[in-house]
């Protein structure tokens, strides 16, 4: 009981921060008051729906080769033209929202939570476990990231399962980095050192203090690695070591084009331009929850 | 001083020595026999011939033995010959090593000539309309993928108003110069959005010193105190970032070399992987991170000197 009243006053000390429903509260109106929010928000839900319906939006079946109708001009029944092997470009557009969606979300969520996990431990603990997590990403952030990608790939196999292993495997180590420098200044905050006199285990510590304390910015960085991850994953597809040839992927659709580049541009304009839309989006979304989470910005 | 860059100087070796152990792991952790990926486009051998081979390249040595000799040969300049070009792959590299470096740099001064003077004046124009185009310029920067922007170049400037060539890289100076005019282009997108936010927000950080209010209060000119106040102060956190983000400059030169058919050590890297030519992939790799490990030495050397506070930390 009396345990609790300390962690209690050792919380309302750390200024409205700590899992406080107002924080978000607040975050959340300010991100509804932000246009750009919504438009992101807006721009990026339609780009899900299209993913998740490709299989009813898309006019033509992505895949289905048509050698006798190839490479058109764009027109009424094919809005971006059809490629050398006759199939849809619109169609492979809307169906390349899903891997690049996929990439994006699931390279960012899963090397977020190793990062934190990892960055947290190292910084929370010390010791050996700090040492050797730190040594590892020192080591790997001498590498450029694109040419150490590229090497991974080159070690696993190229195919987009590959890929997004590469790139999990070299995107925790930015979030572990983040964590462990905020862990490390958390950890002599008053009200941890308060909760840990009044005797909370580490385990409690590390999920009742620690971690909500990181979260908002994780979620920032979190987004902004979203966008990044679908920006590396459609240039390494594009080198030909992501998705394979004959899915329907941006980065791959644009290494396609090049051949057609002189009598068919528009299509290498649009998956560049889906691209660019998808990432504009996200990242809008990214700046306006920095603007409302982030306790540094804030004044 | 010299104390301050011999501690650094020996603080870089157990990273040179991280890196090369990651690289011998990377060749060995590639699938396949190297020997049968080094012979595959000759004719099939007997099993007898494999095993003399491998006896010949040290290829049945126990692994630390094999990662002496790799560190030794490395120092002497060896690293293999390559399965493509029958050459050694220390000269691959070095051969193509300089339009690389030529690539990036210019890249670099492109990135100081446009964001530098954007950033500054977004900064000194906070909140009017200059301010939201510059942000606008630099969210664009940060989302445009460099590697399609570098295609929209090749179509407009190339292929549309004929002006540039497209691919390759031109042998008289001139011709050079107008073949490396949008490589570099493209590749300086990677970190002009950046670069421009980060000399906005330098700059607004320290117009609100005291320092600088002192000099305003003092009636001094505001052109002057923006430009011989503010602005020294404001560069070193932005050249701080620029040196900083040159390994991604770099990562960002295999995909635009890889575009331009520009012949940097990136290309060679990328089509090294599709020829299984796995040497020139691993050596490549390491040629970058020594070339990052390199710059960031400089980088920390040369800072001591603008700042001598970072000696004595």
């Amino acid at each position: 009981m009396s345990e609790n009243i300390v962690e209690l006053k050792a919380d309302a000390a750390f200024v409205e921060l700590t899992e406080s429903r107002s924080f978000y509260y607040k975050a959340f109106r300010q991100l509804l008051r932000n246009k750009q929010a919504i438009l992101g928000f807006v721009v990026l839900l339609s780009l899900v729906l299209a993913a998740i319906f490709a299989d009813q939006i898309a006019p033509y079946n992505p895949y289905k080769t048509n050698y006798s109708n190839v490479k058109q001009p764009p027109s009424a029944e094919h809005f971006i033209g059809t490629d050398e092997l006759g199939r849809d470009g619109f169609s492979r557009l809307i169906y390349g929202a899903r891997i690049s969606l996929l990439v994006g979300v699931s390279v960012s969520a899963i090397s977020t939570t190793v990062g934190v996990a990892l960055g947290a431990i190292a910084g929370y603990f010390g010791g050996a476990a700090d040492m050797i997590i730190m040594r590892v990403v020192d080591l790997f952030m001498a590498f450029p990231f694109l040419v150490l990608a590229i090497a991974l790939v080159a070690v696993f196999g190229p195919s987009l399962f590959n890929m997004m292993l590469a790139l999990i495997l070299l995107y925790w180590i930015w979030f572990a980095r983040l964590v462990r420098g905020m862990v490390l200044t958390l950890r002599e905050t008053e009200f941890i050192v308060g909760a840990k006199a009044a005797g909370a285990s580490d385990i409690s510590i590390i999920f009742r203090h620690i971690l909500p304390n990181v979260f908002p910015v994780v979620v920032v960085q979190g987004s902004f690695s979203v966008a990044d991850a679908i920006l590396i994953a459609a240039g390494l597809s594009y080198l030909g070591l992501g998705a394979q040839p004959p899915t329907a992927e941006w980065g791959s659709m644009l290494s396609n084009a090049k051949e057609l580049m002189r009598i068919l541009p528009v299509l290498s304009i649009a998956p560049g331009l889906a691209i660019m839309i998808t990432v504009l989006a996200i990242n809008f979304i990214g700046d306006a929850l920095r603007d409302a989470l982030d306790p540094t910005l804030r004044q | 001083m010299k104390k301050y860059i011999i501690r650094r100087v020996i603080l870089m070796i157990p990273l040179v020595f991280g890196v090369t152990t990651a690289t011998f792991a990377l060749i060995h952790l590639i699938p396949g026999d190297p020997v049968e990926l080094m012979m595959s486009n000759t004719r099939q051998m007997t099993q007898e011939e494999i095993d003399r081979i491998r006896d010949k390249l040290g290829l049945n040595d126990p692994l630390p033995v094999q990662y002496v000799r790799y560190v030794t040969n490395l120092l002497k300049g060896d690293m293999g010959i390559s399965v493509r070009s029958r050459s050694d792959v220390s000269y691959e590299i070095l051969q193509r090593l300089p339009d690389t470096i030529i690539l990036t740099v210019t890249s670099i001064a492109l990135v100081l000539i446009f964001a530098l003077p954007i950033g500054i004046l977004s900064a000194l124009k906070r909140g009017t309309w200059i301010d939201t185009l510059a942000m606008t310029f630099a969210l664009f920067g940060v989302s445009i993928p460099a590697f399609w922007f570098g295609i929209m170049l090749m179509l407009i400037f190339g292929l549309h108003l004929d002006w540039l060539p497209t691919v390759g890289q031109g042998k008289t100076p001139i011709e050079f110069a107008r073949s490396l005019v949008l490589p570099s282009v493209t590749l300086s997108l990677i970190l002009l959005g950046l670069v421009t936010r980060v000399a906005r927000s330098s700059m607004l950080e320290v117009l609100s010193l005291d320092y600088v209010r002192t000099a305003r209060a003092k009636g001094m000119a505001s052109r002057y105190v923006n430009f011989r106040h503010a602005l020294p102060n404001a560069l070193i956190p932005i050249l701080t970032v620029v040196s900083g983000q040159f390994a991604s400059l770099l990562g960002g030169a295999v995909l635009i070399e890889k575009v331009f058919g520009w012949p940097g050590i990136g290309r060679l890297a990328v089509d090294s992987i599709f020829a299984r030519d796995y040497l020139v992939v691993t050596n490549t790799v390491l040629v970058f991170a020594i070339m990052v490990i390199l710059v960031n030495l400089a980088n920390d050397i040369l800072y001591s000197y603008i700042d001598p506070r970072i000696r004595f930390q």
